[in-house]
């Protein structure tokens, strides 16, 4: 009887839901794209976004009838896709790659298109590597020190650090990294909860930085390994300095913010950034420096 | 600049010009007969001219008249008409008056009026009396008087039933709600459901939504000024109510009769008390909320006299578990507000009046628990505060029957504190004990010194013009603000008026929210180094007709409000991130409001009620948001449209009905899904990205309900007692308070779901008075 009563309650609100007729428009199956040119290497998988009511699921890795690959509006190859995972029918995942000197400064293409679907393109521009004045490792502290120098005074830059430990087999795994540095911008917003932080330190995984603050100019930049910090292990470190195109930059920022803000309903929805013109999707290019400390 | 300098030289003139002429002053206090308490807004005049004027917010008035033998007018809505004969005796007079209550006369008011709106300078305010919020139907049996405010033209609800308010397409946080003239930071009980403020204690309710005078600042969109009761200096009374989720109880009387007297309220839901029967034994949870007004009054002498008034109030969600022999857990989650007021009033001549007020007001949220475990013990807390102390002093000298000048100043040291958490433990070998602050502490100086003139420059034209000067100090950081203010007012005839206002405001503080609900954990924050002063300017006009015997009125108002310097979390952020807030919010924000407000009302007669009408527009703009383009406001509500009438029978038996219609809510869709690789979300082992509409470009399903409510009065042996029957949203509308999409996880089929709060409602209550 008692937990009858408790129920009324609560039935009472949940007797408040109801299905109803929205029209929320279909905007049809659009081909997407996610790709990206690093290190003279072209990568990209092709596939088919649903509408939000619809009971499949999108397809990703898909065959396309066409991929091509522009450099400065001229066409540089038509790609074919490798088979990655084999399924069968819809379910295996194709991969389109190819190797090229992809030159900073040129503005690269693509264009996929298939039957029934619109055509789809995406374009970037490749970024110049960062240049790097200088780079320093305090292993007492944890504390490294860079002078990034920007290019091209009154151009909007992107950059993004990440740490990396080099484990036993030499190979990199990436680690925690803190600055008090206000211009850097960390939004790996989970990492830092209940974490003992000081005044104005802040953590992640990769801090980004725009230009805006020293346009043209050089930049001393000041981060700590923050896991040498509080264990005192003292392993090699790799700094990794990238410079972004900005919609690479506007991708990987809205991405992590959406991975963070998940199923949350009452969350304001974090749109995940797209250049894909017709379709959805990125085409990013970076261009990025690994330094040994 | 010029302009303004122009505007001081002619006023100056026109006041040398006035004063040339012999006049005599009138001045003095109207009370309430039966409980001595002063009253505002009461019309004090001579008939068959323009000489009048209404008494302040401490019931005193001063009238500069010719000097010679005068017929003198009091008249006050719901009171007996006062003629006086005024000798001229070679000097100034000074008349007080107790004027009685007109028991006979109908319940007639619904919106009570300082005088007749056509007459007022100032545009876009309206007042409400407790009577008038009593007679709209109550949610739950509680009334509420922001939800009244709700139903008036250019204030906006927010999410269904709850109790933030938007003003001409501002946000909430900017609203100055000024309790005794001490600013409240949270108005809300219950996540929104219930305001704060206990009718019972209240005496009047003033918003201001735009033209604001100079005496006003520091928000950019609305002043809400509510002034308690004083205590009766006469008799002891009381008055209360049981209801469905609460109970209230009203106390006052005089302390030394004619010189001090007091008043307490205090209320209390009981649905903790409700449900503990049905708990099991090992399990203490619940959840209430609860106020206490205090308020005591003491006059010196004829020219001194001093207010002391306290509020507080708090909600808690409390649970304490028994795991067995000394283990147990206790988590709480509570937040409230602390307020109190000393004041002085100083009658320094017939024309001078002085107010000196000490104020201190907080609000926390806070939220923790604490276990005790096989052996180990831990307790966590996490609280978020903001504390002001201030002092102000404000002059009303009334020079003459054309200008009335106020003047002041104050200075307010408001302490931040964002974010604290504090943890502290227990082991077999270690005890941890850490207080984190995820944002510092920031502590302000904020200061403002304003003149205005309320000018009745001739028959026909009137205003209000002033100077208000803000400033800031916070972090090194100085900020300041001249924020000139004007209204004019143009008479067509006795019964219509035009009129035009223009106010600018800054704002040095802010609300951080994430939710769009209003929820306790939003963040008060300061204006800093990084995020400047908000600021708005706002254009006005309008037009206001009487007729049928002043008994029907029409009003319409056209505005433009643009806005700058607004902040916003960022995307994802919300107030419990690791970052400091400053971090995770977009500044340099632009908002942009128009739209016009119809008010047709009728105050006289067995039926009142009026029928408001909003056409509006509130757009925002943020560099990151939205992809830098103009986007709607959450709260952009293009038509709200209210009703409220209310009929008395007989002096046993009224009714009352509220209808509202709003334009849904606006919200960003989510139209598609793709793929991104990389990830696990789905069985294939890639990550889903939701695309989605451009903000807010979709709505809710409109919102409409239906109130409906009955009173039966009685008088009895020891006083009057009412019964009061409610039904909120009589024809059971469904009314949005969020969308989903849901999917059947065996068809997988999808479908939109709209979860609604509120049903039908019956409630019921019982109000005595003694």
């Amino acid at each position: 009887m008692k937990k009858i009563l408790l129920l009324i309650p609560t039935l009472a609100l949940f007797a408040c839901e109801k299905r109803i007729n929205y029209d929320i428009p279909n905007e049809g199956n659009k081909l997407t794209a996610v790709a990206s040119i690093e290190a003279g290497r072209f990568e990209a998988y092709a596939g088919i976004s649903e509408y939000i009511l619809s009971a499949d699921e999108p397809l990703y890795g898909i065959q396309a009838d066409g991929f091509e690959l522009y450099e400065n509006g001229n066409l540089l190859r038509e790609i074919n896709p490798d088979l990655v995972i084999n399924l069968g029918s819809n379910d295996s995942v194709y991969r389109y790659r190819t190797q090229y000197n992809f030159t900073p400064g040129n503005t690269y293409r693509i264009k996929i298109y298939k039957d029934g679907f619109n055509d789809i393109e995406g374009r970037t521009k490749v970024p110049f590597p960062p240049v790097i004045i200088s780079a320093s490792y305090d292993i007492p502290n944890n504390k490294i020190t860079l002078s990034l120098q920007d290019d091209f005074e009154g151009e909007e830059n992107y950059y993004r650090i990440r740490l990396f430990l080099v484990d036993e087999d030499g190979d990199l795994e990436s680690t925690l990294l803190s600055t008090f540095d206000p211009t850097l911008e960390i939004y790996d917003l989970s990492v830092g909860d209940f974490l003992d932080l000081q005044e104005g330190e802040k953590i992640g995984i990769q801090a980004y930085l725009k230009d805006e603050h020293f346009d043209g100019s050089t930049k001393k930049i000041t981060i700590y390994d923050y896991l040498g910090t509080i264990e005192s292990v003292v392993a090699p470190l790799v700094l990794e300095i990238a410079a972004l195109s900005e919609d690479q930059y506007r991708w990987e920022i809205t991405k992590e913010i959406n991975d963070f803000v998940g199923d949350n309903p009452f969350a304001e929805p974090v749109q995940v950034h797209s250049n894909i013109k017709n379709g959805f999707g990125i085409l990013g290019s970076q261009t990025t420096i690994q330094i040994d400390l | 600049m010029q302009n303004i300098k122009l505007l001081l030289l002619l006023s100056f003139l026109s006041i040398y010009w006035q004063s040339s002429a012999q006049n005599m002053t009138i001045s003095g206090y109207i009370e309430d007969a039966k409980s001595k308490e002063r009253l505002i807004g009461v019309n004090v005049f001579i008939p068959g001219t323009t000489y009048g004027t209404t008494t302040n917010t401490y019931g005193f008035y001063s009238l500069t008249i010719p000097a010679e033998d005068q017929i003198m007018q009091v008249s006050f809505i719901g009171y007996k008409t006062q003629r006086d004969s005024i000798k001229y005796q070679g000097k100034n007079i000074r008349r007080d008056y107790r004027i009685s209550e007109n028991v006979e006369q109908l319940q007639e008011v619904v919106i009570t009026a300082e005088e007749l709106p056509a007459e007022q300078a100032q545009m876009s305010t309206i007042n409400l009396a407790p009577q008038d919020i009593k007679n709209i139907p109550a949610f739950l049996g509680e009334v509420d008087i922001i939800r009244s405010l709700q139903l008036l033209p250019g204030v906006q609800s927010g999410s269904e039933g709850t109790t933030g308010f938007y003003v001409r397409g501002g946000s909430p946080d900017q609203n100055l709600i000024l309790l005794d003239g001490v600013p409240v930071y949270n108005a809300s009980h219950l996540f929104g459901f219930f305001s704060v403020f206990n009718a019972d204690a209240i005496k009047n309710v003033k918003l201001t939504k735009g033209g604001f005078p100079a005496r006003f600042g520091g928000r950019l969109s609305s002043v809400l000024e509510i002034d308690m009761k004083e205590g009766n200096m006469k008799e002891f009374h009381g008055a209360g109510s049981l209801g469905l989720i609460a109970g209230k109880l009203t106390l006052e009387g005089p302390i030394v009769k004619d010189r001090t007297s007091f008043i307490v309220s205090g209320r209390r839901t009981y649905y903790d008390l409700i449900i503990r029967p049905f708990l099991p034994a090992d399990v203490d949870a619940g959840y209430y909320f609860g106020d206490f007004n205090a308020k005591i009054n003491h006059i010196f002498s004829r020219k001194d006299r001093i207010y002391l008034s306290y509020y507080g109030g708090n909600d808690r969600f409390f649970n304490n578990e028994d795991y067995g022999g000394d283990d147990v857990l206790t988590s709480s989650l509570e937040w409230g507000n602390n307020t109190g007021s000393l004041r002085w009033n100083r009658l320094y001549s017939d024309k001078l009046f002085s107010n000196l007020t000490a104020t201190f007001t907080e609000y926390e949220f806070r939220v923790g628990s604490e276990e005790t475990f096989q052996g180990e013990e831990s307790k966590q807390d996490y609280f978020s505060r903001i504390r002001d102390y201030g002092l102000r002093i404000d002059y009303e000298y009334i020079y003459n029957t054309h200008h009335n000048f106020r003047y002041g100043a104050s200075y307010t040291y408001h302490i931040f504190r964002p974010g604290v958490f504090q943890f502290n433990g227990q082991q077999e070998n270690s005890i941890v004990d850490s207080v984190f602050n995820l944002s510092d502490p920031i502590y302000s100086h904020d200061m403002y010194a304003y003149i205005e003139d309320d000018w009745n420059i001739n028959e026909k034209w009137r205003a209000n013009y002033g100077l208000h000067y803000s400033a800031y100090h916070v972090d090194g950081q100085f900020y300041n603000a001249l924020q000139p203010r004007a209204s004019v007012r143009y008479l067509l005839n006795e019964n219509w008026s035009v009129k035009g206002s223009y106010a600018s405001m800054t704002q040095y503080i802010h609300l951080l929210s994430n939710t769009g609900i209003g929820l306790p954990t939003d963040l008060w924050v300061s204006s800093t180094a990084n995020v400047k002063p908000s600021n708005s300017q706002q254009l006005a006009f309008g037009t206001t007709r009487h007729f049928l015997g002043n008994s029907w009125e029409i009003s319409g108002e056209v505005y433009y409000k643009w806005m700058d310097n607004l902040i916003e979390y960022q995307e994802g952020a919300s107030f419990f991130t690791s970052s400091d807030w400053q971090n995770v919010v977009e500044t340099d924000g632009l908002g942009r409001a128009y739209g016009l407000e119809l008010l047709l009302r009728k105050n006289k007669g067995r039926t009142t009620g009026w029928v408001g009408y909003t056409l509006a527009w509130t757009n925002r703009q943020f560099e990151n948001l939205n992809e830098g383009r103009e986007f709607p406001y959450r709260y952009d509500r293009r038509n709200d449209i209210s009703l409220v009438l209310n009929h008395k029978f007989s002096e046993k038996l009224d009714v009352g009905l509220t209808w509202v219609y709003g334009t849904g809510i606006a919200f960003t869709a989510p139209l598609a899904q793709y793929a991104i690789g990389g990830g696990t979300q789905n069985i294939f082992g890639n990550n889903i990205v939701t695309r989605y509409s451009d903000r807010n470009a979709f709505r809710f399903p409109s919102y409409h309900r239906l109130d409906l409510g009955i009173n039966f009065h009685k008088k009895t042996r020891w006083g009057k007692r009412t019964w009061n029957f409610s039904i909120y949203n009589a024809y059971n509308r469904r009314n949005p308070f969020f969308l989903y999409i849901y999917e059947n996880l065996i068809t997988e089929e999808k479908e939109v779901r709209q979860v609604s709060l509120f049903p039908l409602i019956p409630a019921f209550s019982y109000i005595f008075k003694f």
